[in-house]
This record gives structure tokens, sequence and C-alpha cells, in this order.
């Protein structure tokens, strides 16, 4: 057995042995706090899912837990119109079955605030921030008014299930957070966690992979509404209370402080930040409750603004530091040579893209003019132009269906023809449109490996447990690995790259979509003479292999070289195309070139 | 006529709580969540000053500079710093709005209190009668989108807004100090809360979670605005109306949930709010 792995296990025994030996050592009283702080740990856990992991602030995440803890009150109570809890039903079936719904309703309601507030524009992180919270001082009156179902100012009472003891109870939480806590972790970790972590790093860039970033917004949001529904309707069980305060403003920013402080996008933080957090809370806000909720949100803005991730993961540096032990390796990752065949393709010389009358403006700057073009499978497309000319914004209409340009766009791919007006950019980059952007736009925590790994998925949902070790990846994609420094280094996160390194990935993830059409943003940029020669090859074996390049490129000399044919876009209009020789000698391109005013 | 008076003090009273919100929101791209902690300041504020026997008008004035005091030190200390991190603005200003109320508990105890109307008495509109605090507030909010109007549109200072807002960069290498523009902008917004909660205070009940509804739909409403001055307005007239008809014909626990909902509906088929900017 590894060092490590005896750690893990030393570790894990300890763990047990302080989980089971804790009722023995606590009171009654504490026992059933811990109890308490259990569930809030499966709380926190749920929403470091929603908001550490997919960069969804959710301000109101005591919604979701009150919804669980009314649906078990309302299983369980008969009440009169003015809220007096009449009586109670006290069968263990009526506390799952109201868990159940709660569970249900909670995801039902947060599936419909997805689909309305993850809208395919460029969402506004503040959004889903407001609606959140708006819900959530929504439901706090609302609580106090509908006292049929409520019991409104008193809320509902005495429906707990008292068959089990305390020590039953806590063995239980106990339980249930070990199996919640475990799922999360093996969902982060997954090729799904992947996913998650690039829309919280740049959300923009994973669309042009062919995710379908709302699609995956609403599913974790929804999971997350569910456990804490779970959490919440467990806690109602064991406590037989429930009250407006569970769904308040107060309690959501309480599980924001837990998962803060903890350290969000951890997991065992944000239970670590729970458990002890509501645990001294509990205690203390008896002997002092303003001042410590003083403390609380001193500590909360303080977090935020200094120690943004938050406790636990400085804190395991300064151990390891200690222990004299460097960061441990993640998973490490490697590309290998694809068995796959190569996508079908259509043939050679065939139109892919036919581009005509495009007009497009920013506001009242008109870019675009009326552009015609086509692009024919098997061909490496160079449009050059001086700066302005409107080369960015054509990628930019190219890709996005739901830019407002006139004129049309097809696509005539492998599967069929695709009109691009209306389509979001996931389907469009689905459908077989790849594309590399000007200035690298990467993923802060994922590895180059993490981020041809997401590439090559294409957009489809990847396993929610499995965590992909060897990435098959097309020769053309080792290529450029290697050609451009990159390989050797499949484990580095993707910051730590240089300028050139970075180009270098961009690049690689693009082609290892295997799309048909792939568009190219001056991809040459930061790279060596040397590498620029080899990248140069690698683009023609792909032409040659019938993918269809579009280039944007300022070297001549190296347009000269790989290009089929050029075209020159000019004052928003396509003024001259043909072959590179063709269009060097020509008068508008030395003019543009050159800096002379086109008249 | 009552129905139609009750609907101005609606969309006035919407106004006066979400300018200084929208300033924050418009130039500093931040929606600041402690706006709700900022107007409780501004009305014990208020409170204090009354208690000390400042009449109305002048204890108004002191309440929003002591507001926008507090402001600053929120920007000096806090807001300054994460001005690249958006997301955690939401959060910081979110915990700032819980110590600031947290304060006023420690402080003045978390009892309700009253605040005295400064004017008593009725005045008759086209043959109802109506509080004269309450036109009084109609007047404030009118002026108060009236005097934004002009400064923005008219002054230098309203210039300099416009560049930061339109181009922060650009006008930041024309020569324009947008730090110290972000600092002035978070201190008037502030003391825009603070006014608002001071102006409120008289007919709302003074607790120290003073303004949460009504900033929760402000929220939405600066959102809805699209980040404009005539979207802003058009926000709250939609916001308001809706409310006040709902509360009149059917429910007014619920009519906030309609006008959340309503706002969200809005959102989603136009992103970009209700402005008439042209995009």
């Amino acid at each position: 057995m590894s060092r490590a792995r005896l750690t893990w296990a030393a570790g894990g025994a300890a763990l047990v042995v302080v989980v089971l030996g804790m009722p023995h050592l606590l009171g009654t009283y504490y026992l059933s706090l811990l109890t308490e702080s259990l569930l809030y740990g499966i709380v926190a856990l749920s929403l470091d899912l929603v908001w550490g992991y997919t960069g969804i602030p959710d301000l109101g995440h005591a919604l979701w837990f009150g919804t669980g803890a009314l649906a078990v009150g309302m299983m369980t109570t008969d009440v009169d119109p003015t809220g007096l809890v009449l009586g109670v039903h006290g069968g263990l079936g009526r506390h799952i079955a109201g868990v159940a719904i709660g569970m249900g309703v909670a995801g039902a309601v947060a599936l419909g605030v997805g689909l309305l507030s993850f809208s395919q524009g460029e969402s506004d992180p503040f959004y889903i921030a407001i609606v959140t919270l708006a819900l959530t001082v929504v439901a706090g009156t609302l609580y106090t008014q509908e006292t049929r179902w409520t019991g409104g100012d008193n809320g509902l009472f005495g429906f707990a299930y008292h068959k089990f003891s305390g020590t039953t109870w806590y063995y239980i939480c106990a339980v249930l957070l070990v199996v919640v806590a475990a799922g999360a972790l093996a969902l982060v970790r997954s090729d799904f966690g992947l996913v998650m972590r690039a829309i919280r790093d740049n959300q923009r860039r994973v669309r042009f992979f062919g995710t379908n970033v709302e699609a995956v917004k609403i599913g974790v949001f929804v999971l997350g509404a569910m456990l804490a529904a779970l959490g919440g309707g467990v806690y109602a069980t064991i406590v037989g209370f429930v009250s407006a305060p569970l769904f308040g403003f107060l309690f959501s920013t309480q599980i924001l402080i837990w998962v803060a402080v903890g350290g969000r996008g951890t997991i065992i933080g944000p239970i670590i930040g729970a458990v002890g957090l509501s645990f001294v809370t509990s205690k203390l806000s008896e002997s002092y409750p303003t001042e410590w909720s003083l403390f609380l949100g001193l500590l909360f803005v303080a977090v935020v603004v200094f120690i943004p991730d938050g406790v636990l993961p400085p804190a395991v540096r300064q151990v390891r530091r200690l222990l004299h032990r460097r960061r441990p390796p993640g998973l490490s990752r490697a590309l290998v040579p694809s068995p796959r065949a190569r996508p079908e393709l259509r043939p050679r010389g065939e139109p892919v893209t036919v581009v005509s009358e495009v007009e497009f403006a920013y506001g009242a700057l008109e870019v675009l003019r009326g552009v015609d073009f086509e692009m024919r499978a098997g061909e490496l497309l160079c449009i050059v132009g001086p700066n302005g000319a409107g080369k960015s914004t054509l990628l930019n209409v190219l890709t996005d269906g739901k830019l407002p340009a006139r004129g049309s766009i097809s696509y005539f791919f492998h599967r069929g023809e695709v009109v691009r007006k209306g389509q979001p950019i996931h389907r469009i980059a689905r459908a077989g449109v790849a594309r590399k952007f000007q200035i690298p736009h990467l993923f802060d925590s994922l590895t180059v490996a993490e981020t041809i790994l997401l590439a090559s998925r294409k957009g489809r949902i990847p396993s929610l447990w499995r965590r992909t070790r060897e990435i098959p990846v097309a020769r053309s994609v080792l290529d450029i690995v290697g050609a451009t420094g990159l390989d050797g280094r499949e484990d580095t996160p993707s910051p730590a790259l240089a300028h050139g390194l970075k180009q270098g990935l961009e690049l690689a993830a693009a082609v290892s979509v295997r799309p048909e059409l792939l568009l190219l943003d001056e991809p040459t940029a930061g790279l060596t003479s040397n590498e620029r020669h080899v990248i140069g090859d690698v683009f023609r074996r792909l032409v040659e292999a019938g993918m269809t390049i579009v280039l944007i490129e300022h070297d001549l000399d190296f347009v000269a070289r790989v290009a089929d044919r050029v075209i020159v876009l000019h004052g928003g209009k396509v003024v001259e195309s043909g072959t590179p020789a063709e269009v060097s000698a020509s008068s508008v391109v030395r003019e543009a070139y050159v800096g002379t005013a086109v008249t | 006529m009552s129905l139609t008076l009750d609907t101005l003090v609606a969309i006035a009273t919407l106004i006066l709580v979400v300018t200084g919100l929208f300033l924050i929101f418009g130039l500093l791209h931040v929606v600041n969540l402690a706006h709700t902690g900022l107007m409780a300041v501004g009305v014990y504020a208020e409170v204090s000053f009354r208690g000390h026997g400042v009449s109305f008008w002048p204890s108004l004035v002191l309440a929003a500079l002591v507001t926008g005091a507090v402001g600053g030190v929120i920007e000096f200390v806090v807001i300054r710093r994460l001005y690249a991190r958006p997301l955690d603005t939401i959060l910081a200003t979110w915990g700032i709005s819980l110590v600031l109320v947290q304060c006023i508990v420690e402080i003045y105890g978390s009892g309700q209190r009253f605040l005295d109307l400064p004017t008593v008495g009725a005045t008759t509109v086209l043959g109802t009668p109506y509080s004269n605090y309450r036109l009084l507030l109609i007047v404030l909010g009118a002026s108060l989108v009236a005097a934004l109007a002009l400064i923005v549109r008219f002054t230098t200072v309203g210039l300099t807004i416009r560049a930061v807002m339109t181009n922060e960069p650009l006008a930041r290498s024309h020569g324009i100090n947008t730090v110290r523009v972000r600092q002035l902008t978070f201190i008037t917004g502030a003391a825009l809360a603070g006014f608002a909660g001071a102006v409120l205070g008289p007919i709302q009940g003074v607790d120290p979670n003073f303004g949460a509804t009504l900033v929760a739909t402000g929220f939405l409403a600066v959102l809805l605005s699209g980040r404009t001055l005539v979207g802003l307005v058009l926000s709250c007239v939609v916001l308001a109306t809706t409310q006040t008809l709902f509360s009149r014909y059917e429910n007014a626990v619920w009519a906030n949930a309609v006008v959340i909902g309503l706002a969200v509906v809005i959102l989603r088929f136009r992103p970009q709010g209700l402005s008439l900017r042209r995009t």
C-alpha cells in the first residue's frame, strides 16, 4: 500500500471512530445540535454544487430547505383555516412521503426558475442572484399569510417522528451526509465536474465547444434545490417544526456564510463550515444573539474580500507545507491517438457555407455591409484585411445565430443543412463549426488535457461519475500539441501557460472538436517561425483530409504558403477574391496594407 | 381618483428607492445589495435627529449625509477591492447589509418605531381628499427624476457620468479620474438610499429590516431599466402599477410575488429590459 493510501485509510478510520463515538461523548442536547448541523452540511454542499462549482449565486437557497420542511409539515398535520394545528399523523410513511414530495416540489420550482432565468444571451450573474433573493423574501411574507397551509406566524409544529432515539437520528443523518457527500465528490471529480467548472470559469467559451450551458446550469440548480429540500425534510421530521424563518433571507445568508467560510468549490469545506459554524452559532446565539450575527456578517464580508477561497484551501496548503509535501498531482491524464475513423465530410469542392448579403452593425456603426462569399469543402480560405475591416465580427456573426444580422448564412454539412439565423452558439458548434479566438479564452481551473477533453466531447453531456484518464484525440491534435510544446504539460493548469502555449491549446481544443468547418482567428500570433511552419503543415494535412478551414491572418507570407484561396475584406465588403498570388498583386490589398486611403 | 393617486404614490416610492441603486448599477456595474441596510441607516439616523429635536427637512438632509458617509467607508474598505470580481460584490454587499442591520439592532433594539408625519391633514385633489405627505412623496419622486435627467443631460458632471457609463477605459484615457468617479458615485448612491429611507420612514413603520420587501422589487426594477433613465422610470411605472392594482383587486401579499414574476418573465423575453435604446 502506498503512503498516500495509508494516510487516506488512517484518516478515514479516525473519522469513522470520531463519528461513531460522538453519541458517547456528547449529552442529548449537544447530540441533537450536532444532528441538525449534519443536515446543514447537506444544505451547504448542495449550495456548493450550485454556487461553488457552477458559479450560480443562489442567494435564496433557504427556499429549497424550507420547501422540504414545509412539505413534511403539511403531510403530517391537520390545520384549521386560522393556522392552528389540530392534529398530527404519526406514521413514518407520511414523513417519508413528505420528504419525497418536498424534493419534487423544490425541483419543479427550481426548474421553472431556471428555465426563466438562465437565458441563451449573455446572462448576467446578478440576475439569478436577485431573482433567488426576491423569491426568498416573497416566500417569507407569503408564509405568514397562507395560514391554512403553513400555520402562519406560529408555523406548523408537533409532528416530529418520535419512535427513533436521538442517537438513531444522529447515525441516520451521519450516513445520509456521508452518502450525499460521496455522491457530490464523485460528481465534481467526474468528467461532468469539468463542465461545471468550465461554465463557472468562462461560460461563453464553453458554448463554442457545443455545450448547452443553460441545460447544465438548470440541471445543477435543480439538483441543488432537491438536495437542500432533502435536508429540510429530514430536519422537519426530526424537530417537528417548520416556520417562516426557515425560508427567509437570514437563513439563506447563513448557508452562504457556511460555504464561503468553509471554502467554496471544495465540497468538504462547506460541510466543515456548516457543521462547525452552526454548532457554535446555536451555542453563542443564546447568550449573544446580536453580537454573534454581527460577527458572522463581518466574517462573511472579510472572507469574500480577503480570502475568497475560504478557510479550508489555504489551511490545507499550510499543512502540506509543514509536512514538506508538494501539491499532489491531481488525476493524471494523457492524450492518446483516437482509434475512431475520420469524421465523414462533404465531398471536396462542394459548398460548405454560403454567406450572402450579410450586414451587421454595432448601434450606428456599420461593420459588415453586404458580405458575399462561399467556402468549399477541403479548402483553406484566408480572410485578410486591415484592422477594423470586420474580420472578427464576421466570425462572430458566423458562429452566433442570435446576433441580429441581415442577410443569410447557410451551412451544408454532412448531416444536413443548417441555417444560421436564430441558432444559439452551441447548436452551430454542434452542427460542425469550431472556433479559435484571437485572444486565448481558457478556463482558470482546467488543465491542458482537461480543456481538450471538454472540447472533444463536442457538447455531449459527459459521464456523471467516470473520470477519463486517456483522452482519445485525432492525430492532428497530437501534432499541434507536439508542435507548440504542449506535450508533457497535459496536467498543467491553463493559467500557468505562457502566451504561445495558450495559443497552441486554443488551437488544439478547436481541432479536437473534429469540426467540418474550422474558424481560426490569428492562430499563429505569438508563435515562433518554426512553430508556424509546423502548424502550417498541420493545417494543410487537415485540409487534405477534407476539413474546411477559414483563417484570419495578417502574415501574408504565411497566407501565401498555406492558403488555397484568399478573400480581402475591406470596409465591410469583400473587395477581392482569388489565389494568394492574384490577391497579393491587387492594388486594393497593397493600398490597404501600405495604408494609403482607398478612394 | 384615489386609485390613481395610490398608483402614483407607489411609483414615486419605488423611484425614490431605486434611484441610488440605479446610479451605482449604471456606473459601477454593481447591484448594491447593501441598499437595504443603507436605507435602514437613513431612517434610523432620522429617528435620532428627530429625537434630538431637529425638524423634518434638516433631519432628511442630515440622514442623507450620514448614510453617504457610511457609504464612503464601505466603498473604501470593501467595494474598491472587488471591481474585478462582480460575483463577489453581490456577496460582499449582501454581507454588509446584514452587518448594518445588526449594528442597528445593537444600537436601537429590534422593536418597531414610529416617526411623526411632518404634515398632517389632507388636500382635496379633483374631489378626492388625499394625505398631504403622500402627495409630497409624488412631488419628491417626480423632482428626483427630473433633477437626475437634467444633471445627466446638461452638466459637466452628467457628461463625465455618461462617458464613464459608456466606455470606462476610454474615459480614463481622457483624463477622467475613474476611481474618484466610482467613489463619488457610491457615496451619492448611498446618500440617496439614506434619503429614501428617511422620506419613507414616516409612512412605512420603522424596524431594522426596513425596506427589505421594497428593495426586492427595486433590484428587479434596476435590472429591467437596461441602464437607461427612461427605462428606469418605465419599469418603476410598470411594476408599481401592477403591484397597486393587484393589491387593490386581489391580495396585497401575493402582489409582491406577482410583481417579481412579471419582472422575471419580461427579462426572459426582453433581456435588454424596458430600455428604448436600440440594440
